[in-house]
């Protein structure tokens, strides 16, 4: 039930400051929980990421939720595990500015760059490894971006243009995934031929910029 | 429901507009002035105290490190915000996240507002929601300028967070079951409801000096309600009068936990029903006329309660009730408190007999009670530390929908209940909850542990309750197969502080969070509670055994549980047990555990549990020799703990005054240790004791609490006074010096901490 039915159109998706994305760790059995909130620490206190790291905290106990959760002024970055796939969320919650597609493209490196550096700083023992031919989208602002078919259809424009800076314009396909009433999220897969590491895929966005 | 935008005008819609038809004309122009007031606060019109209590009164409170500074473990760093010159309350960063308390009357949620706590959960916040001990739910690490938006979208819900914060009445609580209740007299929920609305921003009840917390209970013997350690609240009670059964309360004042828990007074044996509304407006006007005021730590109305006897408060209210005039609300309410609150979704249907899987069978007897309606349950939904997803809350509420609709509330132990669920829908519902995640089969059990949020996120909090609770949960959870039966029902709830937040003193086994100085560091550790008495209304609380390092908490647990099983005598509760063998047997099964490792044999000491930055701040880089180092003033404060012990023990064999004396020793012992770093020649003659305290320590403030001020020193010179002025030492003045010398010798703790830290930077 909604208290009012939507409009939709095309115009104010600029406006969303809360982007999420997500990229699904390869091995999930594997995945130890526990580590990250070391890890989460140790990059507070190296200043890893940029933004203001404020703390971490876990979560593991509730069920599919944020699992370790580092929270930094401007976004979020945690281990989540909705759906019962862990990956690597990071979610952009304030002092976004430029167009969408900027804001876009801001949360998918970001997201690439954290899953490097933890590739990078697990390396030596029990490796993450991400995947890198899926990602998932999450909008939770609700007022720029309703949980509709017509947000659904203007987003993936955006990003199907955008991600072929990533993916130099190999195929690849939507699916609205999620809650009925939960906040409009696209999981987006690979299905044209290709591999690329988290890093040349940073580094292909940024050659394409400007 | 749920509260989805526009997409897609060229001009972008605000929530304001989008919801102020739904939201009412009144609730509209409190939240468009609490917008205006954080615009005030940002142009500097407004003071950081008058903002920060606006704010509180709104629900919006702070959070840790909102001071703009955080310990990474290595050394304190300052946190970079944007408006780094713009503070939101005295020492309290613009753009530091906080917190946000909303206020649902005795718990109750319907499916609705579950939709929209998630969204504004996942938006706002952190996708999680924590329900509190007092049927609260708290969002963490959201930004003040995005609160008025979070407010209209819960306001278009019935939802508010209207004086769930601040010097004002907070959320009424009330037992879960109440109306579905076998054990009921009658239904309090109405009740709680007519006080919380009647209350609710009313004129009498804005000038107090500290919150007031009140709860309703439907029967005396059960612990839902924990009517007794609130500050005012009525257990149901029905009685003839003129050959007709009238409704009323057995009605209490002046209880609280906090620093010092006081168990409430009784105000009226039958206090009638339509009498409710008046007296609290009565008793909200005789505290905020002569509540303490300046000292907040004397402020709360248990203080009140105490300095005048329930005597003089009892007459003081009557006195104030007899000039009141007469208000229509007082008894509008009672032509509908007959009604359910609630109902059944479903009629009740026949079937065959379930015949349940061993894993449906186990939660089943868990979370499955009587309701007093034939063919009814209530179902209890587990909430591992009170936290749950946005995505659990929302499947929730399609679960609600799908069997009890709107009859869910949330319950002091911070789980949910289900009301109303068919006998025949069980099986059904189990799977739908496990398909959530939410069908664990341990409500209200031995691994239900409840804590308080503690250094996750609470300014106050010393000791990370929740990292405790979660490493217990997973422990006992690991043993539970080998677990006795008599101790599944047992009770574990944590506090990070003395604050009591997680209601350590109601619990059979209670931790709070303490700091000591061990081999040159500091270590993290809980006092540990036991004996405190969660049925009747939280009828009685326990008393500090000993402090252990937090790393051994877990050990000492198992001890306390297998001590238990091992030596109780028949049916003997847990209680009854701790009375018996006496604290002496209980502290010996735990001495050894109290040790601390060298720092560089067991670094996990050194830390909270989940935390892994050392939990000390400057002595980090001291050598590993100061560690094998016990100082003078580490003595000391052992010495004066061990009095304290002495205390407890003589206060349980009957000798209050005994008990009385030795808590003041303790406190004198305390107070010369550390005076004497200052004055090396003091002996131990008390007034000299007290004198070097007050004028080395106490005066320049060295030994003032960061948050509490010079709350715990003030105990020492009253405590000393009245050994000069008289003290008739009954059972409850007794224990409460005790609790008092226990604040002040923690309070001791933390100074040498601080001296300690500043002297090694």
């Amino acid at each position: 039930m909604s208290q009012a039915a939507p409009e939709v159109g095309s115009g104010v998706l600029s406006e969303t400051q809360r982007v999420g994305v997500k990229v699904f760790v390869e091995d999930q059995e594997a995945f130890d929980r526990a580590r990250m909130i070391e890890v989460f620490h140790r990059w507070i206190q190296e200043n890893r990421l940029p933004g203001t790291l404020i703390d971490v905290h876990d979560y593991t106990h509730v069920r599919e939720g944020p699992g370790v959760l580092l929270v930094a002024h401007e976004w979020h970055l945690r281990t989540d595990e909705a759906g019962g796939r862990i990956g690597l969320e990071y979610e952009i919650k304030r002092e976004a500015s430029g167009s969408l597609a900027e804001r876009l493209r801001e949360a998918i490196v970001s997201v690439l760059e954290a899953a490097a550096a933890l590739e990078h700083d697990t390396a030596g023992d029990n490796p993450v490894r991400f995947a890198t031919r899926e990602m998932v989208f999450r909008f939770t602002d609700r007022l720029a971006v309703p949980a509709t078919e017509a947000a659904f259809k203007e987003v993936t424009g955006e990003l199907e243009d955008l991600l072929a800076d990533f993916y130099g314009g190999v195929p690849i396909e939507f699916e609205r995934v999620g809650h009925a009433r939960g906040p409009l999220m696209l999981h987006m897969t690979v299905v044209g031929d290709g591999e690329w590491s988290l890093e040349e895929l940073v580094s292909g966005a940024r050659s394409t910029v400007g | 429901m749920t509260t989805n935008g526009k997409l897609g005008t060229s001009e972008p819609q605000q929530w304001k507009e989008r919801l102020g038809s739904v939201l009412g004309e009144k609730l509209s122009r409190e939240i468009d002035a609490f917008e205006g007031q954080i615009e005030q606060k940002r142009a500097g019109k407004l003071t950081d105290e008058v903002f920060a209590e606006m704010r509180l009164r709104r629900g919006v409170y702070g959070q840790r490190y909102d001071n703009g500074q955080r310990h990474d473990g290595v050394s304190s760093r300052e946190l970079v915000f944007p408006n780094a010159e713009l503070t939101k309350g005295p020492g309290t960063l613009w753009d530091a996240p906080g917190m946000v308390r909303i206020k649902n009357p005795f718990g109750a949620l319907t499916a609705d507002q579950m939709d929209v706590l998630a969204e504004v959960s996942e938006e706002y916040a952190d996708a999680i929601l924590h329900v509190t001990t007092r049927q609260d739910i708290q969002l963490h690490f959201v930004h003040l300028e995005e609160t008025p938006d979070l407010m209209r979208r819960l306001g278009a819900v019935g939802i508010t967070t209207h004086e769930a914060c601040g010097n004002v009445v907070r959320n009424v609580t009330a037992c879960h079951l109440s109306g579905v209740c076998t054990t009921q007299t009658f239904d309090v929920s109405p009740y709680a409801a007519a006080v919380s609305d009647f209350l609710l921003g009313h004129p009498d009840a804005q000038e107090f000096g500290r919150k007031v917390k009140p709860a309703f209970s439907g029967c005396a013997d059960r612990p839902c309600g924990l009517v007794k350690m609130h500050d005012f609240g009525g257990i149901a009670r029905v009685r003839e009068v003129d050959g007709v059964e009238r409704r009323g309360f057995e009605f209490y004042v002046g209880g609280g936990l906090g620093a010092v828990p006081h168990q409430a007074e009784l105000f009226d044996e039958f206090l009638p029903e339509e009498e409710l509304l008046p007296i609290c407006q009565s008793i909200s006007r005789v505290f905020a006329r002569l509540g303490e005021k300046d000292v907040r730590s004397r402020a709360r109305l248990k203080f009140l309660v105490a300095k005048l006897g329930i005597e003089e408060f009892r007459r003081l209210v009557s006195e104030d009730r007899a000039g009141l005039t007469e208000d229509p609300r007082w008894t509008a309410f009672l032509d509908d408190v007959h009604k359910d609150h609630d109902g059944p979704l479903w009629q009740i249907e026949t079937q065959d007999k379930l015949t349940p899987s061993p894993r449906l069978a186990e939660w089943l007897g868990a979370n499955v009670t009587q309701q007093r309606q034939p063919g009814y349950k209530v179902v209890m939904i587990y909430l591992p530390l009170g936290d749950i997803t946005a995505d659990q809350m929302r499947g929730l509420a399609d679960v609600a929908r799908r069997f009890t609709g709107d009859a869910v509330r949330m319950t002091v132990e911070q789980n949910l209940a289900f009301r109303w669920v068919r006998e025949s829908d069980l099986a059904a519902l189990h799977d739908a909850l496990d398909e959530l995640g939410l069908a664990e089969p341990r409500a209200e059990t031995l691994t239900d542990i409840t804590a308080c949020p503690g250094t996750d996120t609470c300014k106050l909090g010393i000791s990370s309750s929740r990292g405790l609770a979660r490493t217990l949960m997973d422990h006992l959870e690991t043993r539970s197969e080998e677990l006795d039966e008599v101790v599944r029902g047992l009770r574990i709830k944590i506090s990070g502080c003395f604050n009591s937040c997680g209601q350590h003193h109601m619990a059979d086994i209670g931790f709070w969070g303490v700091s000591r100085k061990r081999n040159g560091y500091n270590v993290p550790h809980f006092q540990v509670v036991l004996g405190g008495q969660w049925a009747e209304n939280a009828g009685s609380y326990g008393l500090a055994i000993v402090a252990v390092p937090g790393r051994n908490i877990p050990a000492a647990t198992d001890r306390i549980i297998q001590y238990y099983v091992d030596e109780r005598e028949g049916d003997e509760g847990f209680k009854a047990f701790v009375t018996r063998v006496g604290k002496p047997s209980l502290r010996t099964l735990l001495e050894d555990l109290t040790e601390v490792p060298a720092y560089d044999q067991d670094r996990s000491f050194y830390s909270n549990w989940g935390d892994p930055r050392e939990f000390t701040l400057g002595d980090m880089g001291i050598g590993e020799c100061a560690g094998q180092v016990v100082s003078p003033v580490e003595f000391g404060l052992q010495a004066s703990e061990r009095e304290i012990f002495s205390a407890q023990d003589r206060l349980d064999q009957g000798d209050s005054a005994g008990a009385a004396d030795i808590a003041y020793r303790a406190m004198l012992i305390a107070a010369r240790t550390l005076a004497r770093e200052k004055e090396i020649g003091l002996g131990e003659d008390p007034e000299a004791v007290v004198a070097a305290f007050k004028t080395h320590l106490f005066d320049p403030g060295l030994f003032h609490d960061p948050f509490a001020g010079g709350k715990f020193g003030n105990y020492l010179f009253r405590v000393h006074g009245e050994r000069s002025n008289g003290f008739e030492a009954t059972p409850a003045r007794a224990r409460q010096r005790i609790e008092e010398a226990q604040l002040f010798i923690e309070a001791a703790h933390s100074y040498h901490v601080r001296t300690a830290e500043a002297v090694s930077v």
